[in-house]
């Protein structure tokens, strides 16, 4: 066996990855060869002598210091998490509207063509893929005009009203939610 | 089992629990500061580096990721505290004496054995630490994981951001480097 394969196999066993038949091995290599045998010696004593090395004694108030920043920073935590709860109801307000405006909004696009008469089928057909949305946002867009009862002033305050909302959550996004979330950034 | 007490203890953390984060300083600190004093040679440094290192990771613990070691990650960023703070002070090895009154020796530590039954003096000790100053970076690194904490290759992999492969590969290396540093100390061993 050559020397640099011997002192690879010394590696591995030093890493407790030297198999049975590879330690016979370098076993035998060893007892032929004094540099190997002396190089195996040198790295056992030196991995021993590491594991004992002293380590300076640490510093008191070790723990009371990083556990007094690490309390700081959940305070800073649970007070902004406890800060957004004021604005909490204007969010789910706002969201839900969002979402209610968002499917009428969805209906008067996509369902306008079937309120001009004759329109809405050649649509259809030209854009096939997009049936079933075409026939649901219908659906929503006619729901929403039968509850109005086709009052275009009736839809206008609705719009009017979701805008207000929009703002006053927004107002509340600005005045709350917005500064929290830059501190979060910069803390 | 330490890691699943530690995953234990990570998730209680992430829940705000800041005790069980406690239980994970009381755990680890030793260790982060080993590390730490091995790659800076300055016990305050260290001390300074332990601390942040707990604190970032305390404020990064959503990022940990389960699958991984807790301790290897810790390690993580602590080296790389240490890392930018060589890189910013490109610090001087530090010199015997400073090593001799900051090492904390104890005659009556039983881990001093193995060195002084060897040489018969705690020069040895201050000889390997030396040494160790003297190894590249990642070597030193990896040296410190793997026989001075009794790490893992696949926890210094993670530690050090590497593949397993490589981690060895500093390991094996800074071993036969500290060796020829060594010679003269290890002159009569296997001769």
């Amino acid at each position: 066996m050559e020397c640099n394969r011997g002192r690879q196999m010394i590696h591995a066993e030093l890493d407790g990855e030297l198999t049975e038949e590879r330690r016979a091995l370098l076993a035998e290599h060893l007892g032929q060869c004094a540099a190997c045998a002396q190089f195996r010696a040198r790295l056992m004593a030196l991995t021993t002598d590491l594991a004992a090395l002293p380590l300076p004694a640490q510093p008191e108030g070790f723990r009371d210091a990083v556990m007094g920043q690490v309390e700081g920073l959940a305070r800073k935590r649970r007070g902004r998490l406890w800060g957004l709860r004021p604005a909490l109801p204007w969010v789910g307000v706002g969201l839900s509207s969002s979402l209610i405006y968002a499917a009428l909004a969805t209906g008067i696009v996509l369902g306008l063509p079937q309120w001009v008469s004759g329109a809405g089928e050649r649509l259809a057909a030209l854009l096939s893929a997009g049936h079933g949305l075409w026939q649901s946002s219908g659906a929503i867009w006619s729901y929403a005009s039968s509850a109005a009862g086709d009052n275009a002033p009736l839809m206008v305050c609705g719009l009017a009203a979701y805008l207000a909302v929009l703002a006053g959550a927004g107002w509340k996004f600005r005045r709350q939610l917005l500064p929290a979330m830059v501190g979060a950034r910069d803390a | 089992m330490t890691e699943l007490a530690d995953r234990a203890l990570v998730a209680r953390a992430r829940r705000g629990d800041t005790e069980a984060f406690g239980a994970l300083v009381d755990r680890h600190r030793q260790r982060v500061f080993g590390v730490a004093y091995r790659m800076l040679g300055d016990v305050e440094a260290a001390n300074d580096v332990a601390q942040e290192a707990f604190v970032r990771a305390f404020e990064r613990l959503e990022s940990f990721r389960s699958s991984g070691s807790f301790v290897a990650w810790l390690v993580s960023i602590a080296s790389n505290l240490c890392i930018d703070i060589q890189r910013r002070s490109r610090r001087t090895p530090m010199s015997l004496d400073v090593m001799q009154e900051e090492k904390g020796y104890d005659p009556a530590d039983p881990r001093q054995a193995a060195i002084e039954h060897r040489l018969g003096t705690d020069e040895a000790a201050d000889a390997i630490h030396q040494a160790l100053e003297k190894l590249p970076a990642a070597q030193r690194l990896a040296i410190t994981l793997r026989h001075i904490e009794g790490l893992g290759y696949e926890e210094i992999g993670q530690a050090m951001g590497v593949p397993v492969g490589t981690a060895k590969t500093h390991v094996h290396r800074g071993r036969e480097r500290l060796a020829r540093m060594l010679h003269r100390f290890y002159a009569e061993v296997g001769s």
